[in-house]
């Protein structure tokens, strides 16, 4: 027998689940779509290379900061100066952004610029493009960037069909949550360091624990970090990689472009072990390079710097101590390069 | 297929749109045959194994009713079976392994393995699900099913094939046999649970998994680090895993079907055993009533049952996983377990307050997780030789950073626990219909929002996939 209430019961059962519905699947887009999707771009790098004027520019990551003195480098290359422009967990994406949106940006004429890589860092371009990454990267990005978006968005888009495009469009995961992911991290490092605002030195902190070097072997293997990239073939393709975006930036602004690739952790008798496909990769990216009017510079077979310039067995950073020697290294290197 | 991915929720909407316009008999073949694809979906050679013992159990159980004084024979054909799969795709690479190490040891040449072959994702699941109703057949529990869909389903049911809960032939066939119905509630309630799931997974455990997978990778680390990272793994591992429940039975509650429920708030146990009470409860319960039980249990000398014990548990370990540090776990376990009858034997662990006995609880499973995170020994010893006096003030901060940033993605967890597993603090029994349905909506837009605002980049399987 059918209790007398039972039908209003299935009306309110069915209201509230479209109740329900209705809140829970737009809610969250509404909040999702009110999250600012990045940090303003920071102007002062360009008011200072406007400012500075200097003569050559060299962009990489920390391995590039812990190798070169600009000063010094300068005085070596024989230019009044020399600008560097380095963040720790930079990548492809990073100088992209850096030499599109600050040196060709600037209307600066430099004699030489200079991009400093290891192995295939220049064509992964989801390479260190994960939030942690992503903080900075809208830093130096304006509000419309075709290019760096799209590459991301088609690289790191698990879906490519009509539903996915639509669902991220509705929540918009992969351009927003860095904006939470670093307020948690921080919110996190505030913990830990008793209130303070002051976090900066943790952070670091962290992030020396957690080095290349610092990894246990099998990890080191599979890890992307030590080889810098993806062991995939050489392809320029514009829509997958940043490196024909970066050549194209500088040609339009007229900047001499040159990309360095900086020797590894090397074996006791200098040489550096390199597998017959990164071979191959290196032989195609100077090809392509050079078809395209830049240059490139490898220190991967010159014997020096040897193994006591390095920070540790299997780092890529250099001991402070050999900071001198390895930026006059760089500087007899790409003297010849610039530009009269 | 896997649960958090779009497929995964088109193929489910799909499945839903057919299975409410059939008739019960249309419907559990529908369930079959989606089955069949969500399983075979990346690797359709997964199915081969899956029919095999789909086939032979079924011949088997069968075989117990038309030849009862021939009972003992199938149920050790279907035994056999199973454990041949198991071995063959899970154990032999681990065997060939040890025996390789010992060959060497004398000289020898080691063998080469030549067969090579993946682990079918939830192998151990479906044989122990197939064993379990093989033997209740035996047993005369429960009458082997002549209907093969619904066997087929039994074992294939798509929510719960890859990794559990490992449901019972008595608890599942009478659903499959009888028509199904689904009002709006129960939808709002599946739903409720299948968001519970996906944030568990793709908030907490990806999130929490970052910290372990760092910590774990470190060739050293100091003691505040290293346990960091455990807690990081034991959020890791719980919210991994019971979220996959949760989409499980939230899936299976759209379909009328009800899984049973393999997590009780286990990080508020009392006790070593209460733990397993409360953590994968349908392996816990299939290992008490199918190998503990049978051993004699409790019911035989102390000695005897403290075998008894050792030898599930060791089991347990196994079952896990074809590596030592698997083994080293599930002795871990059954020592503790002992330990606790010990010291409850001479009346120490009564007197303790209920704070203090789930703060040991919670450190005697954390050290558990640490023996099954460090897949080798070399390492565990590592990890436990290093000293909390030898960490410096800094490494303590780390720590502190990590198990922080652990918490503030687990925080709904944590709230959701102490609001439903801490019986004075339970809200819902005070609230009425009116406001538990505003509190389960607000929660669910939480839940949604949080995934999709703070998701980790770094998605993975899920853990208990490799089992």
């Amino acid at each position: 027998m059918v209790s007398p209430d039972a039908g209003p019961r299935v009306t309110q059962g069915r209201w509230r689940l479209t109740i329900f519905l209705a809140a829970v699947l737009l809610l969250p887009a509404l909040v999702a779509h009110l999250i600012p999707v990045r940090r303003d771009f920071d102007p002062k790098p360009l008011a200072r290379l406007r400012k500075k004027q200097p003569e050559v520019v060299l962009i990489g990551d920390s391995v590039l900061g812990g190798s070169v003195d600009p000063r010094l480098f300068a005085t070596r290359i024989g230019v009044n100066d020399a600008e560097l422009f380095w963040n720790g967990g930079a990548a492809s994406a990073a100088w992209y952004l850096l030499l599109k949106n600050y040196v060709a940006a600037s209307g600066i004429h430099p004699r030489l610029v200079c991009i400093f890589f290891r192995e295939r860092m220049l064509t992964d371009s989801t390479f260190r493009t994960t939030p942690t990454y992503r903080h900075f990267l809208e830093s130096i990005s304006h509000e419309k960037e075709p290019v760096y978006r799209s590459i991301l968005r088609r690289d790191e888009t698990e879906e490519e069909s009509t539903l996915g495009r639509f669902v991220d469009w509705l929540y918009p995961l992969n351009t927003r949550r860095h904006v939470q992911q670093d307020k948690i991290s921080r919110l996190a490092f505030r913990v830990a360091s008793g209130g303070s605002t002051k976090i900066g030195r943790l952070r670091r902190r962290v992030n020396e624990t957690f080095d290349v070097a610092k990894l246990r072997d099998e990890i080191m293997d599979e890890s992307t970090e030590l080889s810098g990239a993806k062991a995939e073939a050489f392809n320029p393709d514009p829509k997958h990689s940043f490196l024909p975006h970066m050549v194209a930036a500088a040609k339009a602004a007229g900047l001499p472009l040159c990309f360095v690739r900086q020797k590894r952790y090397p074996l006791p008798d200098g040489t550096t072990p390199q597998s017959e496909s990164l071979q191959r990769y290196i032989a195609e990216l100077r090809a392509w390079l050079e078809s395209e009017g830049s240059t490139l510079v490898d220190l991967t077979n010159d014997l020096e710097p040897d193994q006591t310039m390095y920070n540790k067995p299997g780092d890529d950073h250099m001991r402070p101590a050999a900071k001198e020697r390895m930026t006059e290294i760089y500087a007899g290197k790409l003297r010849p390069l610039l530009r009269p | 297929m896997i649960f958090h991915s779009l497929t995964y929720l088109v193929f489910l909407a799909l499945v839903l749109a057919l299975y409410w316009s059939l008739p019960r008999r249309g419907q559990n073949f529908l369930l079959i045959i989606a089955s069949y694809i969500f399983y075979g979906w990346e690797h359709p050679w997964f199915l081969l194994p899956l029919w095999a013992s789909t086939l032979v159990d079924y011949g088997c159980a069968r075989g117990m009713e038309s030849y009862p004084r021939q009972r003992r024979v199938f149920l050790v054909i279907s035994i056999s079976a199973s454990i041949a799969l198991l071995a063959t795709f899970k154990y032999y690479g681990f065997a060939l392994e040890n025996i390789n190490a010992i060959l060497a040891n004398f000289g020898e040449q080691p063998i080469r393995n030549a067969l090579r072959l993946a682990l079918p994702a939830g192998l151990s699941f479906y044989t122990f699900q197939s064993i379990g109703y093989v033997v209740d057949v035996y047993r005369g529990k429960i009458q082997a099913v002549r209907d093969f869909p619904d066997y087929a389903l039994y074992v294939t049911f798509f929510p719960q094939l890859v990794a559990g809960p490992i449901e019972r032939a008595g608890h599942m066939l009478p659903q499959y046999r009888a028509p199904r119905t689904i009002d709006a509630e129960t939808w709002r309630i599946a739903l409720g649970l299948m968001f519970w799931g996906y944030f568990k997974k793709v908030v907490i455990a990806d999130n929490a998994a970052v910290v372990a997978n760092k910590i774990f990778a470190l060739t050293d680390s100091s003691f505040p680090v290293v346990w960091a990272g455990v807690f990081a793994f034991a959020v890791q591992i719980y919210a991994d895993f019971s979220g996959y429940t949760d989409i499980a039975r939230g899936t299976a509650k759209l379909l009328g079907i009800d899984l049973m429920i393999n997590f009780n708030h286990p990080y508020l146990a009392t006790s070593p055993a209460d733990f397993w009470r409360r953590w994968h409860i349908s392996l816990s319960t299939w290992l008490r009533d199918f190998i503990y039980i049978p051993l004699g249990g409790s019911r035989a000398s102390v000695a005897r049952a403290s075998f008894n014990l050792m030898a599930t548990f060791t089991i347990s370990g196994l079952w896990h996983g074809a590596s030592w540090n698997y083994v080293l776990w599930g002795v871990y376990w059954g020592a503790m377990i002992l330990l606790q009858r010990f010291l409850g034997s001479l009346g120490l662990t009564q007197r303790l307050p209920w704070l203090a006995k789930v703060t040991i609880t919670f450190g005697i499973t954390c050290f558990g997780w640490l023996l099954f995170r460090e897949r080798n020994l070399s390492e565990i010893v590592h990890d436990l030789a290093q000293s909390p006096f030898a960490a410096t003030g800094e490494e303590w901060r780390i720590a502190i950073y990590f198990v922080a940033l652990v918490l503030i993605y687990a925080l709904p967890l944590v709230i959701h626990m102490l609001a439903t597993g801490l019986p004075h603090w339970q809200l819902e029994p005070r609230l009425n219909a009116r406001q538990r349905f505003l509190l389960e909506t607000a929660v669910a837009v939480v839940l949604l929002l949080g995934i999709v605002t703070i998701r980790s980049v770094a998605t993975s399987d899920f853990i208990y996939f490799q089992f």
